[in-house]
């Protein structure tokens, strides 16, 4: 976790919208308003957050599928929005995506040996047997028989297809995979089996993961850090275990209390309960833009951005009470 | 006991062969309960609650059982009687309330609809008490709220919509088939709490339809474990998550990420895949998943047995004698 693989410094990605049927007013969504964040090598982080949160956008802005309004996203050294469309493919040989919908990432008339051969004829690596070869290898890699080849994706379970969905992503060896809820669409007892195949081939291969999620049981087992965001911007960030054991922004206390502990003496413990419903990300909040639904609001909370800041060994949290509780 | 399940079940006659989404399943639920029905997709969990509100989808059919509500029979009753009772005396909630409320009416005369069909109030007097409804599940400001169309609410809100018009005319039983599913963490919170309190207060029988075991846990008195249109496993929730007795029970707790001491390297799995209903394995249907699978699995299905105290468990194999030893 020495060398960083990806930094991001200030970035933000606003959508306008058109208000009304005949289009009048123009409104802007600040999907992404102004986030940190870095990536080590062989590291995983997560972003977690619920519905509108940004994570998903943030994700399609590392990889630029989506061009940032502003913002710096430096990856192997270079600023992606600012190279050239052939150093771009080159640089994107690096950095592949698992999509959340396994029945909807891959195409139909494709065989299963078209689809996870398809990057490596992209960049243009090996002979037609060569090829032939690698894509037998990470079939097995990923658990799938080799008969798997010839066969259609519509053949297959989602826990089967979100493997193929894997393979794909990392055919071209990637240092970096943005996984976007790689196993909210599978079955519980499949949910297991992805996690694992994405553990092992993240220490044996030694890529780095943004680990998109809001499964939060999910997050804590796969992540070395984790970035809380809320409306665009990031509240809290730390390591895994820190962020578990000591939140400290009340939106992430209240997110954790709320998950539902599969032991029913788990009913004892207190839920922070939230009021109100997550604003929407076209009219945010003033000041503090978790305020309107934050148990320890003051009110200063309504005027003053909160910034990041540090509390120790890289945990950094936006919250202008913070102190009093850290 | 308000309602009986027994041996219900339903069937789809497809080119692929008889599909057996529920196939012989019995359960009772009594007043002011709350019964979790848990399993994973196509386990025959929502097919289960679209029999017994008498709305199974064609091809399929009731073939076999009975259900008894509250003194009626069921699945003898004519369509009219039937939709009378539904609405009314049973109400149900779905996993997405976008699709379930009708898009070119407001929440007001959508709400107030089911209060004059049911229990033939006047307009003015059926939306006065539709404001009191929606005061009930926690919509904040519903004088406005009963003018808005659904798609000017928020998931969180129509979930609420949704259960305002489920208890409008007080049923004493309710199915919520994945209520919270398609919500977030903090608003599935506040909804569960929501289902929870209602339960009590109108002493309403609520059954609860879920894939996660998280929200059985919190909300559900009593538990049925469903598996290829069978309960597998049946017990007090205390009991089922204390002692869990069917290794597909077991596998599902076990795939679940802990937290203890030392934080598992690897999560444990259930082995291969959810089994289409049309290529069911003969004897036990969970037996090419199973770890602790005998001869006698390959060839006979298991009954749904009690090991004592009420927890019933469909398997050949004694667990819990296998974990006293």
């Amino acid at each position: 976790m020495s060398e960083k693989l990806l930094t991001v410094r200030g970035l933000k990605k606003h959508f306008s919208v058109e208000d009304g049927v005949f289009g009048g007013k123009v409104k802007v969504v600040h999907a992404v308003d102004g986030i940190n964040f870095e990536i080590g090598e062989n590291e995983v982080l997560s972003l977690v957050g619920e519905s509108g949160c940004g994570k998903s956008t943030t994700g399609r802005l590392i990889l630029r599928l989506i061009e940032p309004t502003e913002g710096e996203i430096v990856f192997m050294g270079e600023d992606i929005c600012k190279v050239n469309g052939k150093r771009m493919k080159e640089l994107r040989r690096e950095m592949q995506i698992i999509f959340q919908d396994p029945y909807a990432s891959l195409n139909p008339r494709l065989t299963v040996r078209e689809i996870v051969e398809e990057p490596l004829i992209v960049h243009r690596i090996g002979t037609k047997q060569e090829r032939r070869e690698e894509v037998a290898g990470l079939l097995e890699k990923v658990g799938l028989s080799q008969d798997a080849m010839r066969r259609y994706p519509h053949e297959f379970s989602g826990g089967q297809r979100q493997r193929i969905g894997v393979a794909r992503a990392i055919a071209l060896k990637p240092k970096l995979i943005v996984a976007d809820e790689p196993v909210s669409a599978l079955d519980v007892s499949i949910q297991a089996q992805v996690i694992n195949l994405l553990k092992e081939l993240q220490e044996e291969k030694h890529i780095s993961y943004l680990f998109i999620a809001h499964d939060l049981n999910i997050v804590r087992h796969i992540s070395n850090r984790v970035a809380v965001m809320y409306l665009g911007k990031i509240m809290e960030l730390a390591h895994v275990d820190e962020l578990y054991k000591r939140p400290l922004h009340p939106y992430t206390q209240a997110l954790l209390s709320a998950i539902p502990v599969p032991d029913p003496s788990g009913r004892e413990r207190k839920i922070i309960l939230l009021s109100g419903d997550i604003p929407s990300p076209i009219d945010i909040p003033s000041g503090c833009r978790f305020h309107p639904r934050c148990p320890k609001m003051i009110q200063e909370c309504k005027n003053i951005i909160p910034y990041l800041e540090d509390f120790g060994s890289g945990h950094t949290v936006a919250c202008i009470r913070a102190r009093e509780w850290a | 006991m308000l309602l009986t399940v027994d041996r219900l079940k339903t069937y789809f006659h497809t080119s692929e062969g008889i599909i057996r989404a529920v196939d012989d399943v019995s359960f009772k639920i009594e007043r002011g309960r709350i019964l979790g029905i848990v399993g994973e997709s196509g386990c025959g969990k929502s097919m289960t609650a679209m029999s017994i509100m008498r709305l199974v989808p064609s091809p399929g059919k009731i073939v076999g059982g009975n259900i008894n509500f509250d003194g009626h029979d069921l699945l003898k009753l004519s369509n009219e009687e039937i939709r009378r009772l539904r609405g009314d005396r049973m109400a149900m909630i779905f996993q997405d309330p976008m699709t379930s409320l009708n898009p070119v009416f407001t929440i007001g005369e959508q709400i107030a609809e089911i209060l004059r069909t049911h229990r033939g109030l006047k307009k003015s007097a059926a939306l006065e008490r539709t404001e009191s409804l929606l005061q009930n599940v926690g919509i904040p400001d519903p004088a406005r709220r009963i003018r808005e169309y659904p798609h000017q609410m928020s998931g969180g809100m129509r979930q609420r919509v949704m259960i305002a018009m489920a208890i409008s005319c007080e049923p004493s039983l309710i199915i919520a088939d994945e209520p919270t599913t398609a919500l977030d963490v903090t608003i599935q919170a506040q909804i569960l709490r929501l289902l929870k309190g209602l339960t009590d207060s109108l002493n309403t029988a609520l059954i609860l339809i879920s894939h996660d075991l998280g929200i059985i846990a919190e909300t559900a008195d009593e538990v049925g474990v469903m598996y290829a249109g069978k309960v597998v496993e049946y017990a007090t929730t205390k009991e089922l998550f204390a002692n869990p007795l069917h290794p597909y029970t077991i596998g599902l707790l076990e795939s679940i990420p802990r937290f203890g001491e030392i934080k598992e390297d690897r999560l444990r799995t259930i082995k291969g895949a959810v089994p289409k209903l049309s290529e069911l394995p003969a004897g036990c249907k969970f037996n090419p998943r199973c770890k602790y699978i005998i001869e006698k699995c390959n060839n006979a299905e298991p009954e749904l047995i009690d090991t004592g105290g009420g927890h019933l468990v469909r398997c050949w194999v004694d667990l819990n004698k296998s974990k006293s030893k």
